[in-house]
């Protein structure tokens, strides 16, 4: 029996983002165990030979079935093909880190996208609005990850800026907080790097902080609606 | 070596979260919580590869997060050792004889808390404490269990788990 439901209530809330379970996963066991006394002939039929086989085949010979995939959404036969073969290639063409890094960005901000054009088509319940939102904030997390290491201090000055919903503010919110600040953290090194103004940098920042937020909000605001009408359904 | 490595996984799978937790209830910076997380399953994947004996993995792991902790603490602020062991040793006996159901009081008094705030409180405690609420009441472990952990006495780690209560819940009505 353990008792303080309201403090274990509130850690569990506490995890590792799928991103970094996989990636920690990869670095324990990653390393291939020096033993290997046999191998099967039909090596190339494991998965780690076929994913990336299977990528390559689908770019080279479905090029009209992924790029017909492009415009799928949540629900549609095609859009597990856009999301892991169309995305995933995407990531896989961008040459460095910082370019990785937009892309990641930038398909976190198609999944607000996604989960506009659902609503407007009335398609949007409450579990798809949780996918998005979750594979938001995977795409967000790679960013970071992949913009390397942020001060501390700028993610708790902006999510203090933030205005605390009522509902809880929710990992989706703190991760748009944290992509912004990989965004500019990398601009900010990059135009270091170029020895430009610094008002510029600035600039840039703030135009980026704004409308990420400003997307922030819309997801959130689609989630609750989308909530909301399947209440109303139920009833 | 398959069936230690399909173990191994198995552990990691269900054991991963509830560590990482724990690690950032004790380090507050989330990098460094996930970096302990992994060094901890790291070194026990090595151990088990060596062919060194682990008998229950779950405690095991415990104790080699609580030792990555510890360094981790010795090698920032050699201060807060003597704070993680605060108050602890003396008044023990007087301690022991309250009576048992005092701790549910204090539970009571902490549970209508909310959740949010509770945690961060929890989370401004002195290590030691720290430690031992989060063990008890976040990953479930029982008093014995957290004893076998931190190679204690049952008996000192329910003082402790107590104590931690008690100033838990000061802090609380404090803020008030």
């Amino acid at each position: 029996m353990t008792n303080l439901h309201n403090i274990r209530n509130e850690a569990e809330k506490i995890r590792l983002r799928s991103a970094e379970k996989s990636a920690m996963r990869a670095s324990i066991f990653g390393t291939p165990t020096p033993v290997v006394l046999h191998r099967s002939s039909y090596v190339f039929l494991s998965p780690r030979y076929l994913v990336p086989l299977f990528v390559v085949l689908v770019v080279f010979i479905g090029g009209g079935t992924t790029s017909a995939a492009q415009g799928a959404l949540p629900g549609d036969l095609l859009y597990p093909v856009k999301v892991s073969i169309n995305e995933k290639v995407e990531v896989a063409l961008a040459p460095t880190p910082a370019a990785k890094a937009e892309v990641q960005v930038r398909l976190a901000e198609r999944r607000v996208e996604e989960a506009q054009k659902l609503s407007s088509q009335g398609r949007l319940n409450k579990k798809t609005a949780k996918i998005l939102s979750d594979d938001f904030d995977e795409h967000a997390a790679q960013a970071v990850a992949l913009a390397g290491p942020e001060p501390q201090e700028q993610i708790t000055t902006a999510a203090s800026a933030e205005p605390q919903e009522s509902s809880a503010p929710t990992q989706a919110t703190m991760m748009f907080q944290a992509t912004i600040e990989a965004t500019t953290t990398e601009a900010t090194t990059t135009l270091e790097q170029e020895k430009p103004s610094l008002k510029k940098s600035k600039d840039r920042r703030n135009v980026l902080r704004e409308s990420l937020r400003i997307q922030s909000d819309i997801l959130q605001e689609l989630k609750t609606r989308a909530s909301e009408t399947e209440l109303q359904n139920e009833r | 070596m398959r069936d230690l490595e399909k173990t191994f996984n198995h552990a990691f799978e269900s054991f991963s979260d509830e560590l990482f937790r724990h690690a950032s209830m004790r380090m507050k910076d989330r990098d460094r919580a996930l970096e302990l997380t992994q060094e901890c399953f790291m070194k026990v994947w090595e151990y088990a590869q060596k062919g060194g004996e682990i008998r229950e993995l779950r405690p095991f792991l415990y104790r080699t997060l609580r030792h990555l902790i510890i360094d981790e603490y010795r090698r920032k602020k050699p201060v807060s050792l003597e704070q993680m062991v605060e108050g602890d040793g003396d008044e023990r006996s007087v301690e022991d004889l309250l009576p048992q159901d005092e701790s549910n009081t204090l539970e009571a008094a902490i549970e209508r808390f909310e959740g949010k705030r509770a945690l961060a409180a929890l989370q401004e405690l002195p290590d030691a404490y720290r430690e031992a609420l989060s063990m008890r009441y976040i990953d479930g472990l029982s008093p014995r269990e957290i004893g076998d952990i931190v190679g204690e006495t049952e008996n000192s780690v329910s003082v402790r788990i107590h104590r931690g209560l008690k100033k838990l819940k000061e802090l609380l009505e404090h803020h008030d």
